[in-house]
């Protein structure tokens, strides 16, 4: 069923005693939780997710108090992936960001049949636009302002790319809105829903935008790679963009690829077929709207199997 | 060109001219002079012993990578 259609208090309840299956992509993620906040989020953001009571899942997440005694004057959480928490406890009014987060760990650190890239990627026409980077460089703002403007979101963090179809799958997750890209959001996109700041993370200020219904009704959808857009934010700057050489832009993004010595040979063959059929780019900004534009030009990839 | 190393799971980028050399040698076993002259013939390079001395230093540069090996001439 839709998560929409549990009702406040039993979405609550569950949570708190058995857990909720939440399907995002390929995965099954069960959460357990007695935080207030993590219902709220979930009820919020996974409104159009589907939801098991009971079943197999890939994850099983756990955010619950510690027994100390922060509980009494500065309660925290602690959370655990599969009974197992490497994890310090944290302030729990960051409980729904730190549940995003373990989520994205859980796949990060436990997936070897997808080649994972960090990055967002967003699609039109049939076409994926991944957007790999690291945090700072503006890529969730760039993704939700790409979303709010027509783009199906696919993933705001974690690209998944099938090393047997070439393929990325979508998880439709929320979108990490950090420091300063939330207020410019809000003002950009303000038919999209978000969800309250949340102060002093590890990554400063963090909000969340919903993705859109959309995106989450077509998440078994998966999409053929067409352009690998290296994207950096810099204040003030105009847009610009420059071809990336092909080599260039595999070293580039098999250095950041957690799961890549992993998968050993497959991975290189996935990664390669993924930068054969890609248009290749740098891409500097500090206008959404210029930005949006630029994407919204953007040709077909050539497809070209140039020499890399 | 990009080459992956299965013995060791690297990547490597390689400029044009390693990645020739690496084709030549996919071909078969060859010294630095060899693949020198084929070298100069097919990218416009002057054959000389500079040239000589250059492909050599790229060869024990792609033995060191593990990416070739010598054998017995």
């Amino acid at each position: 069923m839709k998560l929409s259609q549990i009702e406040a208090g039993e979405l609550r309840r569950a949570l708190s005693t058995t857990g909720l299956r939440i399907r995002t992509g390929p995965f099954v993620c069960h959460v357990q939780s007695p935080f207030e906040n993590i219902a709220d989020g979930v009820q919020l953001f996974y409104k159009d997710f589907t939801c098991e009571a009971e079943g197999f899942a890939d994850f099983h997440l756990k955010l619950i108090r510690p027994a100390n005694l922060h509980r009494v004057w500065r309660p925290q959480v602690t959370c655990s992936l599969n009974d197992e928490s490497p994890f310090s406890p944290l302030p729990s009014d960051q409980a729904f960001a730190v549940f995003e987060s373990l989520l994205n760990w859980s796949i990060y650190t436990t997936t070897y049949n997808y080649l994972i890239i960090h990055g967002a990627t967003v699609e039109r026409n049939g076409f994926a636009a991944i957007l790999p980077a690291p945090p700072g460089s503006g890529k969730s703002t760039l993704c939700a302002a790409l979303v709010s403007r027509g783009w199906r979101l696919l993933t705001d963090e974690l690209t998944l790319v099938s090393p047997a179809s070439g393929l990325i799958s979508a998880l439709a997750r929320p979108i990490s809105l950090k420091n300063n890209s939330i207020d410019v959001l809000q003002d950009y996109a303000p038919q999209e829903v978000f969800g309250p700041k949340i102060y002093n993370t590890i990554k400063g200020t963090i909000a969340h935008m919903r993705p859109p219904s959309e995106s989450v009704a077509r998440m078994h959808e998966a999409a053929v790679p067409g352009w690998l857009i290296f994207p950096k934010y810099q204040m003030g700057s105009s847009t610009s963009v420059t071809p990336l050489p092909k080599g260039q832009a595999f070293m580039r993004l098999s250095s950041g690829l957690v799961n890549y010595p992993v998968l050993g040979a497959q991975g290189f063959e996935a990664l390669t077929q993924l930068i054969d059929r890609t248009d290749c780019y740098n891409f500097t900004y500090s206008s959404l709207d210029e930005a949006i534009a630029w994407f919204g030009a953007l040709q077909p990839p050539s497809q070209n199997a140039a020499e890399r | 060109m990009v080459v992956y190393h299965l013995d060791s799971g690297n990547t490597h980028l390689l400029n044009p001219i390693a990645g020739q050399v690496l084709k030549l040698l996919a071909d078969g076993p060859a010294d630095a002079t060899s693949i020198a002259r084929q070298l100069a013939g097919q990218i416009d390079l002057e054959s000389d012993a500079e040239l000589d001395d250059n492909v050599a230093g790229l060869l024990s540069h792609l033995d060191s990578l593990g990416l070739i090996e010598p054998v017995p001439a």
